[in-house]
């Protein structure tokens, strides 16, 4: 059985304002006691406390920059909370940045096959979903070539059509 | 850990896959496809045999200079592009980071991989050669005895790529840093010259003290002589992986969480 508990939980940021530290500057902010870049804190997600179980649809609305995709993240696992918790159990499935991520130097049939090998398939469980992943998608003769010649449609349809195919406990869509 | 290994293993066929990949792209580049890695070797044989030998070596075993300098060389680059290689991993993957919370030590395998078939394929263009020019063919019986090392080898250069994939998405100038520590580890290293050059000017020490020889040394003595290292030797060896092993896993177990916010 699929759940969610989130208590408490928050996520702060640290940025710097150029994007990376060297790690020359380091070795120069450690000697000389002087920030040359100094480190910014953001507050992207405070005191989030969730809960859901099998059959609920939650959707959540808000600003840009209002820390859904973050909260997503989090529920995916890929963001650990800074404080509090979160518990997810079940097979997770996330449709986040869904055209981008592709091997672009591979064909499109390859790609179904990374792809569905990341969201936890197996080659014994994919065999049978091939076919599938192809005909949703609508791509014919275009899966036998590199996905770097697709068009942002096509990429967003190969995408689309290989998340579709998985069945997890929780899905979570951005 | 047991989790972070049982998340690495049920991830593997993805891992596989794109090893795969990286290696037809690596060698469909190339005119030559494959054959591009057997002539580098071969051509770097020839180049060895006929005047390093001469100059370095001292002249009288050409075929036994250029064994030693080629198998160090496959040993060496493969350590030194895990660790550079490495330094790209996890911009290379970000994609896939951001999508998926897989351990981050599957891409550092998928970098150590890559590396680790394309130096095998030229370690092996050296036995063979070796077995060829000796007219012996017995040299292909010392492959067993070199598997412990090439073993400890392949962990220490997987430690180094997460390392260094680690290191780098703090601090974005590590690999230029690493290239330039490679260079001097290269030269301090008995690759292209002899241990017995360092010994004979009561320098030996430089050797001892340096991880890199024992790695090196578990897989070369055992071609070129064919004899087992000693148990001294594969202490050191077992040494120098288990320390970097652990200050990988450390590393790991550290940062691990943190590396979403900085990539």
């Amino acid at each position: 059985m699929a759940s969610i508990e989130v208590s408490g939980a928050s996520i702060t940021f640290t940025a710097t304002q150029s994007k990376q530290v060297t790690l020359k500057e380091y070795l120069v902010k450690g000697l000389f006691r002087r920030s040359v870049n100094p480190q910014v804190s953001i507050h992207a997600l405070t005191d989030i406390n969730l809960s859901a179980k099998d059959g609920d649809r939650i959707g959540v609305i808000g600003h840009n920059g209002a820390g859904k995709t973050t909260l997503l993240k989090l529920l995916a696992g890929i963001y650990t909370p800074t404080e509090g918790r979160c518990v997810v159990q079940g097979g997770v499935c996330s449709l986040f940045d869904i055209s981008v991520g592709f091997e672009n130097e591979a064909t499109g049939w390859e790609n179904i096959v990374y792809r569905s090998y990341l969201q936890g398939e197996s080659p014994a469980t994919l065999k049978g979903k091939m076919e599938e992943i192809a005909e949703f998608s609508e791509l014919g003769e275009f899966l036998t070539l590199p996905v770097k010649g697709y068009s942002a449609g096509m990429r967003m349809r190969l995408a689309f059509a290989i998340a579709t195919t998985a069945e997890p406990e929780v899905l979570l869509v951005d | 850990m047991i989790q972070h290994a049982s998340a690495m293993w049920k991830f593997r066929h993805f891992l596989m896959a794109l090893v795969k990949l990286d290696l037809r792209q690596r060698y469909r580049k190339s005119i030559l496809g494959i054959g591009w890695s057997l002539l580098n070797p071969i051509a770097m044989t020839i180049v060895f045999t006929v005047v390093f030998s001469k100059v370095l070596g001292d002249g009288n075993d050409p075929i036994g200079y250029a064994a030693a300098v080629l198998t160090g060389m496959a040993v060496w680059s493969f350590l030194r592009d895990s660790a550079l290689t490495g330094c790209r991993c996890f911009p290379q993957n970000e994609a896939y980071i951001r999508q998926s919370p897989i351990p981050y030590t599957v891409y550092t395998l998928r970098t150590a991989l890559g590396q680790a078939i394309h130096s095998l394929i030229a370690l092996a263009v050296v036995v063979l050669m070796i077995s060829i020019y000796q007219g012996d063919p017995g040299v292909l019986l010392r492959v067993p005895l070199m598997l412990p090392g090439i073993c400890l080898l392949f962990v220490a250069a997987w430690a180094a790529a997460t390392l260094a994939a680690f290191t780098n998405v703090f601090f974005n100038d590590t690999q230029h840093l690493l290239e330039v520590a490679a260079q001097i580890i290269f030269f301090l290293t008995p690759i292209m010259y002899p241990r017995k050059l360092l010994d004979d000017k009561q320098m030996g020490w430089i050797v001892d003290a340096n991880p890199v020889y024992w790695l090196l040394e578990l897989t070369r003595f055992p071609l070129l002589t064919g004899e087992l290292p000693s148990g001294e030797m594969y202490l050191a060896g077992f040494g120098v992986t288990l320390a970097m092993a652990g200050l990988a896993a450390g590393v790991v177990a550290w940062l691990h969480k943190r590396v979403i916010f900085v990539l």
